[in-house]
């Protein structure tokens, strides 16, 4: 049951949701540097989400990072499974079971949405994994969570309150329930100090801090609507026709994704150059999200707008909703660097993508461009944008 | 008995922890010299620092590189080696060693060793200034730059100027959905500030000795809420520019962002009564923008420029230096303004008025055009001396790029400014002095440990620098619960 569990989400998230998949990768930028894993450690939550980042980074690849977040669920399903039957002694195990499944579906339901950061199943399942380690006596079961809750609570953030209703188990078990209650008050002071205490030494608001930093996107909305990461993944892919056919079975609400749609239309000869542009140059209206200002920085960089891709680039890095840098649109800002001859910049954000896994190897490519600008004129991409570039006549974009 | 072993086990420990540690150094042997000094990052060659500044780490750009040796010897005793990646050089050796040589100098010993050989360079001087710089350190905005609709993560820090530490003073994702900006003390004194919060459920943050009161500056009679602020010296006054600022971004090559502001006047505020003061003389046609008050109080100085049909004829926005008396006792402004500085003589927009707080100096940019000069690449900066008119561009801090967001110390011997000269687009925070006679030192840039590094990942850029005497200290929970109540106490006009 487990197996089919894991099969149908793998398929669910290769075949239905791939486009979020590669979503999630596009707004973050997981860096191989202890600064980074410092940073991220310095906040409530931040190994869960250092965690998190980490295997989003594998997300480049769809089928990965649907194999990666299949196994999470599956994980914490079976987890739960054994936190039911070792905490449930009087239920059979066979009847536990497909309670067992409950987290994983709500976890399943909540990150389909993009304001759901994968902290949070990160954090679910370190927490489960804790709580199974706890001692099977009350005591020592006491002393851990004394423990537990601290770290556990700075590592993984406010999930750890699991660890709290853990012990309320022994309420069952125990005749002596007043202590049982005081105990588990206890346990509660214990961790609603510590969420206060943070809530002084960490720029975040004490309501953000409770609901766990990085569990919820802290610019709610910002990502963008599933149907713009769904023209953003097939513009990247370049799938002129299905983005027609797509907008044909149901004309699209986005601007972005109606620009898209035009670009699509150019590609295939449909509309002309000048067709292309009506609309187009509308930045305020358009740069609406992450995904409908990634799609901007795309298909300003096809029309050969090389400024207008850099801005709406960078909005992508400021609309991030966790605040966290995009690996792909930091990549354009190379581009867009290169071929304006701001190679001293460009090569600012090439020593951060060298801290890279997946785009380190591109980065040092464009290290070569930056360092030796006349390559950049022999490149069939770069080169022929600078020539664009370098011939635009200076106007305003109102 | 068994106490003495142990001291004596835990001394010899030490000892030979330290003997192991000197083990590992490399000594210079045999280093071939080289006559060029060091090519270091950052410059800071031949720069004047005040003592007690961070520690001046650097790192050997000049290639590659396997170990840095570098001896630091004071013209006045006392002496600094380490060797590392970078220089990176011990706070508290430091500090003494700066303390020890004020008015005098630093010499600096940079080997190199590579493949097993050393380089050695020739030595280069840092001057430690007479002048002391007596304040805490700085705040400032860190912002991406070049960016419009997006919620970036801003924020305002501070930083002691005496060690690296750099403390958040509010960030946007302790308010967010809401742009802070215009953090603005009295003449350096944290104890009174104002702030600026812009979004729904926007405010004025007036904050005196702790005490938080948040105002809604727009009234029927004022085109906006305050943004560009300068406290009156007697902390009661604040007047702020009420505008409205743009951006456009250029598509052609050279320029990217031009900023605007489709209106600008000004107000004074009584923070004591919340009442707002006006003059028809600071509410034209034309924009007058970035108030500063004189040390004295008696006058406000700030730039104005006509009218003119914007963003298209963003060219044309040129501004003039004016100042209007002021009467603290009434609260009232004079009735005539003088140009103190005419775009109608030069052509150049003069923008960003700074008054030095004895009185001597005023501070302001020079650009083309434009009354928003951080995206201005030509935007540098100029000096007048308030006793004999003359004014000169500070050739001594300016480079190619932009110059521009200058402010005083407390004592008005050093001065702070945001360059672009790095890069072009990310502004960094660089200190010079002044002396008496208007001598100004080559700039230093903000010391950071492991400054390449540092900077070169750091995808932020500093504006709004100034000094503060003392930590800032602001509650931020007071804060999110304000911005987010929504609660505005009205201001009237007077």
């Amino acid at each position: 049951m487990t197996i089919l569990f894991g099969i149908v989400l793998f398929c669910f998230w290769n075949y239905v949701r791939s486009a979020q998949i590669e979503a999630r990768e596009a707004f973050q930028l997981f860096l191989f540097q202890s600064d980074y894993f410092l940073s991220r450690l310095s906040v409530p939550g931040g190994m869960a989400r250092y965690v998190a980042e980490f295997l989003v980074q594998f997300f480049r690849s769809v089928a990965l990072g649907a194999l990666i977040t299949a196994v999470l669920l599956v994980l914490i399903q079976w987890l739960s499974w054994k936190l039911l039957c070792r905490n449930m002694t009087a239920v059979s195990p066979s009847h536990l079971f497909p309670f067992s499944f409950l987290p994983s579906f709500a976890l399943w339901k909540m990150i389909c949405d993009m304001d759901v950061s994968m902290t949070l199943p990160v954090a679910v399942l370190l927490t489960w994994l804790l709580m199974l380690v706890l001692p099977n006596r009350r005591k020592p079961s006491l002393v851990s969570s004394l423990v537990l809750i601290p770290i556990g609570y700075w590592l993984l953030g406010p999930v750890i309150i699991c660890l709290v209703c853990c012990h309320f188990k022994w309420l069952q078990k125990s005749d002596d329930r007043i202590v049982v209650l005081a105990e588990s008050a206890g346990l509660t002071i214990l961790l609603a100090a510590c969420v206060l205490v943070s809530s002084h030494v960490v720029p975040y608001s004490l309501w953000n801090i409770t609901k766990g930093i990085d569990y919820w996107m802290i610019q709610s909305d910002k990502a963008g609507t599933y149907e713009e990461i769904e023209y953003d993944y097939l513009l990247q892919q370049k799938q002129w026709g299905k983005i027609i056919t797509l907008s044909e079975e149901e004309e699209p609400k986005s601007l972005a994704c109606k620009n898209v749609v035009r670009l699509a239309k150019y590609y295939e000869k449909r509309i002309s150059g000048e067709e292309l542009k009506e609309n187009m140059l509308h930045p305020n209206k358009v740069l609406t999200s992450g995904a409908a200002a990634m799609m901007m920085s795309d298909v300003y960089l096809h029309m050969g707008f090389v400024n207008m891709s850099q801005r709406a680039a960078f909005e992508v890095m400021m609309s991030s909703p966790n605040y966290n840098m995009s690996g792909r649109e930091l990549s354009r800002l190379v581009e867009t660097n290169l071929i304006t001859g701001q190679y001293e910049v460009a090569l600012k954000y090439i020593s951060l993508l060298e801290h890279t896994l997946f785009y380190r190897s591109w980065a040092k490519q464009m290290r070569q461009l930056a360092t030796n600008p006349e390559l950049i004129k022999r490149s069939p991409k770069y080169g022929s944008l600078q020539e664009v570039y370098q011939q635009t006549v200076d106007v305003f974009f109102f | 008995m068994k106490q003495l072993i142990n001291h004596i086990s835990i001394v010899l420990t030490v000892v030979f922890c330290l003997v192991m540690l000197e083990g590992c150094r490399h000594q210079v042997e045999h280093a071939t010299r080289v006559h060029q000094v060091p090519a270091i990052y950052p410059d800071y060659v031949g720069v004047t620092i005040p003592a007690g500044i961070a520690p001046l780490d650097f790192n050997f750009v000049g290639g590659d590189v396997d170990l840095l040796d570098v001896t630091v010897r004071g013209s006045k005793g006392g002496e600094l080696h380490v060797q590392g990646e970078w220089a990176d050089l011990n706070i508290e050796a430091w500090q003494q060693l700066t303390q020890q040589n004020v008015g005098g100098e630093l010499l600096f010993t940079v080997c190199v060793e590579h493949d097993d050989q050393w380089i050695q360079y020739d030595d280069f001087k840092v001057y430690v200034s007479k002048l002391p710089l007596e304040d805490y350190g700085l705040t400032y905005r860190r912002i991406p730059p070049g960016y419009e609709v997006g919620g970036a993560n801003i924020g305002i820090y501070q930083r002691d100027l005496h060690s690296f530490d750099e403390t958040a003073i509010l960030k946007v994702s302790a308010v967010y959905g809401h742009c802070i900006n215009c953090h603005t003390a009295n003449r350096t004194d944290p104890s009174t500030l104002t702030m600026q919060f812009r979004g729904e459920g926007g405010g004025t943050l007036v904050q005196r000795n702790g005490k938080q009161h948040w105002l809604n500056t727009r009234t029927d009679s004022t085109k906006a809420a305050g943004s560009y602020a300068y406290w009156h010296p007697s902390g009661r006054y604040c007047a702020y520019a009420v505008n409205s600022v743009h951006q456009n971004f250029h598509v052609g090559t050279e320029k990217r962002i031009e900023a605007y502001h489709r209106f600008s006047d000004l107000i004074l505020l009584d923070t004591q009564t919340n009442q707002l003061v006006l003059s028809p003389l600071l509410q034209t046609e034309d924009q007058e923008i970035f108030p500063a008050f004189s040390p004295d109080g008696k006058y406000l100085y700030y730039s104005t420029s006509k009218p003119c049909n914007l963003p298209a004829e963003y060219e044309k926005v040129k501004c003039s230096i004016c100042r209007i008396a002021f009467d603290e006792k009434t609260g009232t402004f004079g009735n005539e303004v003088d140009t103190l500085v005419n775009t109608a003589a030069t052509g150049k927009s003069y923008t960003l008025v700074r008054p030095s707080y004895d009185g001597r100096w005023l501070m302001f940019c020079v650009s083309d055009h434009s009354n928003f000069p951080v995206f201005q690449n030509d935007a540098d900066l100029w000096l007048m001396d308030l006793k004999t008119g003359e004014m000169r561009e500070l050739k001594e801090v300016n480079s190619r790029q932009t110059e521009s967001f200058h402010n005083w110390s407390s004592n008005s011997g050093w001065f702070v400014f945001s360059s672009k000269r790095e890069n072009g687009e990310y502004a960094q925070l660089y200190l010079s002095s002044i002396d008496d006679k208007g001598r100004v030192t080559k700039p230093f840039l903000l010391p950071q440990r492991n400054p390449k590094k540092y900077y070169g990942e750091l995808f932020d850029s500093y504006n709004v620098p100034d000094f503060t005497k003392t930590p800032v200290s602001l509650d931020v929970h007071e804060v999110h619960r304000q911005v987010f109540d929504g609660k505005r106490q009205q201001v009237e006009v007077r």
